[in-house]
């Protein structure tokens, strides 16, 4: 089957009727973007201001310092290592039983997919989500936080980030 | 005297703006009219399938989301956590079925809104896009305070949803219905009404209805052949078979027919959120499912409407705690294989139309 | 999902054989034919007998929830045609065609999910073939679409569709050297890739790309 054979619908129309009606359409058409122009305006100049995330937000991971212990919540149960689908945390400990203590806790933040399994699976909320967007840097080896790097990004007072954690 | 003529090959792709992703297309041309198609892909092949024999059911969600159709992430989480509980007989409380409901339509209208806008740049209708845009951000915004992510949300778990919806958020959901419900006759002003749009739509691209089904061709481009199938309808999954919405189909064919099906589409979902913001029950969101879940063994096809059609997966289960094999029925990559049939005979010009009617997104085509 | 049209596949052909049905008993008493209900009930089923005793997770038998058949590879054309030409089944729609692999049981399983719009019933129907010996009809001059669905396959799982009109490799490149589906298939790079990651390595060298700041 050739194009020629399938018409345009206004085909049988004279050129005359579709040139007004392609005028009528343009100007219907820029009524409304002219109705547009008076609108408040949608967006933000993005490095001069900046959006407020949802506490939900999926930012960066932190691990908060707890006030009481001075210290993180982590009890070393590699959960969110074992969860996580990216395997991008990593998790060493000495010790054993209750002296366990952390030696090591990275995150390689460039294969993090920002799941949230780990937030989720942790029995003590040690880990969490900040509400933090900007983590781009010049150098891919800076994106691996260190447990200094994810107890600093950790915002100063408790996270009250309204999040409803959902137990097993 | 006649002149000598040939027939021109004409490489489309895989870097080309009006090809919405990478996608290669060998076109044969004789002076203006494509003679044949070939659609090359792969480019974005990742293996899903072969990922997720590789995690568990847990963390497969959070792979399925980016693995298949980036631009309707609830749909593929929804597909993925239905197989599951089909084969696990999981119990997902009514609450949870309602927001997942709610989230699919979202993320339904979102998908469209994005499917609109780049098929209005395809016709040179930029407008329609920026505002296309300033709709969904209100989408991504609802996502993201429920979800925590606007693309990629995570959301849905076997056995229910991750989280309760936020306070205040079905009111937020409300107002978005009322506002996007005002704002969608400007389409019809922009484009539905547009000579322009018409002549470049109507009757192009035409696609019959016994070769959309023999090709395989499903959701809105079947649709818009006048084949009335919705998976949402046919077999009903979450809360689709209690709340009331229509199937828009029409009998054309063409790009304009399946604008027009989505475009109504889009209305339908509002009114399916509206319904079950109305009726949504309070209590459970989840159900007792362990981190690592271990299905029983067994075999089990779920499919959904997703917005790009008929979606499916084929899970087989050996009594791990990861699938054994999936199978992935990506809707995008059928409809793009009727593209071939589609575009014969018609201007190189059109060839941008009838490729940006059909709405694929390249992670579903090659998962 | 109704298994109604199974069985009427299988008095149509009595080669074929149904998929192992949920919550009934093994082997022996399941194929007894039509006579047995619609099997609307089989999801309900296991629930029925809540006190049975737990059986050790290997040998419970698995569920197949989708309604399907085995096809012998030979009569996988005439039982196509019957199922897409023949209105009493009327499955003119063809989800997809995959495989599934068993390497313990040396054999691979060609999937193939049918789907009917005016009756909305589904089948599958899985042929049996070994693994070193991966041939099997073409089923595309039934259904159109399942050209593409079989390159797929042909591509991911090595499998050669007998008459299909072109089959090559739809997702990985031309020269890609084995299946990557199949349970045994080891990735390994391309040996152009390794040369191009080497000579990434040695641009970045000295530019302390490595290094954190």
């Amino acid at each position: 089957m050739s194009a020629q054979m399938m018409p345009h619908s206004d085909g049988r129309r004279s050129r005359m009727v579709r040139i007004v009606a392609g005028m009528v359409g343009l100007v219907v058409g820029l009524k409304s973007t002219l109705r547009a122009m008076f609108e408040p305006k949608v967006t933000v100049s993005y490095p001069l201001q900046k959006l407020n995330v949802s506490p939900r937000w999926h930012g960066l991971l932190a691990l908060p310092i707890d006030p009481e212990t001075d210290n993180d919540k982590c009890i070393i149960c590699f959960q969110c290592e074992r969860v996580c689908p990216d395997r991008c945390i990593h998790i060493e400990a000495t010790g054993k039983a209750k002296d366990r203590l952390l030696t090591r806790f990275d995150i390689e933040m460039d294969k993090c997919c920002y799941c949230g399994l780990c937030v989720e699976v942790c029995p003590t909320e040690a880990i969490v989500f900040v509400p933090h967007y900007e983590a781009s840097t010049y150098n891919r080896a800076n994106l691996l936080y260190d447990l200094d790097d994810l107890h600093r990004a950790a915002p100063k007072e408790p996270i009250a980030t309204g999040v409803v954690k959902v137990r097993q | 005297m006649a002149l000598r003529t040939e027939e021109l090959m004409l490489n489309m792709g895989p870097q080309h703006p009006s090809t919405h992703g990478v996608l290669r297309m060998v076109v044969t041309l004789d002076g203006e009219n494509v003679v044949d198609v070939q659609p090359d892909i792969g480019y974005l092949h990742s293996s899903v399938e072969k990922m997720m024999e590789n995690r568990t059911y847990l963390q497969n969600i959070a792979l399925v989301d980016r693995g298949m159709d980036y631009l309707s992430a609830m749909a593929n989480e929804e597909v993925w956590v239905l197989a599951c509980e089909r084969l696990g007989k999981i119990e997902v409380p009514e609450r949870a079925r309602y927001i997942r409901t709610i989230m699919l339509e979202l993320q339904r209208i979102s998908s469209h809104l994005i499917w609109l806008g780049t098929f209005g740049i395809d016709l040179g209708a930029f407008t329609a896009f920026l505002w296309a845009m300033r709709e969904r951000e209100r989408i991504m915004d609802l996502f993201e305070s429920a979800t925590g992510g606007r693309l990629h949300h995570v959301y849905f778990r076997i056995g229910g949803v991750f989280e309760d919806l936020p306070e205040g958020w079905t009111d937020r959901c409300e107002e978005f219905c009322d506002y996007f419900l005002d704002r969608l006759p400007e389409y019809d002003e922009l484009l539905t009404g547009n000579p322009i749009f018409l002549a470049r739509t109507q009757g192009v691209g035409v696609l019959p209805l016994d070769t959309a089904i023999a090709m395989g061709a499903s959701g809105p481009v079947a649709r818009a052949s006048g084949l009335a199938y919705d998976v949402r309808k046919a077999h009903p999954y979450e809360v689709y078979e209690r709340v009331e919405f229509d199937i828009p189909v029409r009998s054309e064919g063409d790009c304009y027919a399946r604008y027009l099906v989505r475009l109504e589409e889009m209305r339908q979902s509002v009114r399916i959120i509206r319904q079950c913001l109305e009726r949504l029950p309070a209590g459970e969101i989840r159900s007792k499912v362990a981190v690592t879940l271990r299905l029983p063994k067994g075999e089990v096809y779920a499919r959904t409407e997703s917005p790009r059609g008929d979606l499916g997966i084929y899970l087989v289960s050996d009594g791990a705690d990861r699938p054994y094999r999936v199978k992935i029925r990506a809707p995008a990559f059928s409809n793009l294989y009727a593209l071939t049939e589609m575009m014969r005979g018609w201007k190189v010009a059109d060839v941008i139309a009838i490729l940006g009617s059909i709405d694929i997104v390249l992670s579903d085509v090659d998962r | 999902m109704s298994w109604a049209l199974a069985e009427k596949l299988k008095a149509a052909f009595p080669d074929v054989e149904l998929f192992p049905r949920a919550g009934t008993e093994p082997a022996g008493t399941r194929d007894q034919g039509p006579g047995t209900g619609s099997g609307e009930q089989v999801t309900a089923a296991p629930e029925s007998t809540p006190a049975a005793p737990r059986r050790p997770a290997h040998e419970v038998p698995p569920q197949y929830l989708t309604p399907g058949v085995y096809v012998p590879r030979e009569k996988l054309l005439p039982v196509c045609t019957t199922l897409a030409g023949d209105p009493e089944f009327g499955l003119t729609y063809l989800s997809f065609v995959s495989a599934v692999d068993w390497p313990d049981r040396n054999e691979l399983e060609v999937l193939y999910h049918l789907y009917s719009h005016q009756t909305r019933q589904e089948l599958a129907l899985k042929v049996r073939i070994p693994r070193d010996d991966a041939h099997i009809p073409s089923v595309s001059g039934v259904w159109d679409g399942a050209n593409w669905h079989e390159r797929e396959a042909y591509d991911l799982l090595g499998i050669t569709f007998d008459g299909h009109p072109n089959l090559r490799r739809i997702m990985m490149t031309d020269d890609w050297v084995g299946h990557p589906l199949r349970k045994d298939y080891v990735y390994q790079d391309p040996p152009w890739l390794v040369e191009v990651a080497k000579e990434r390595q040695k641009d970045a060298e000295g530019l302390g790309l490595g290094e954190r700041v």
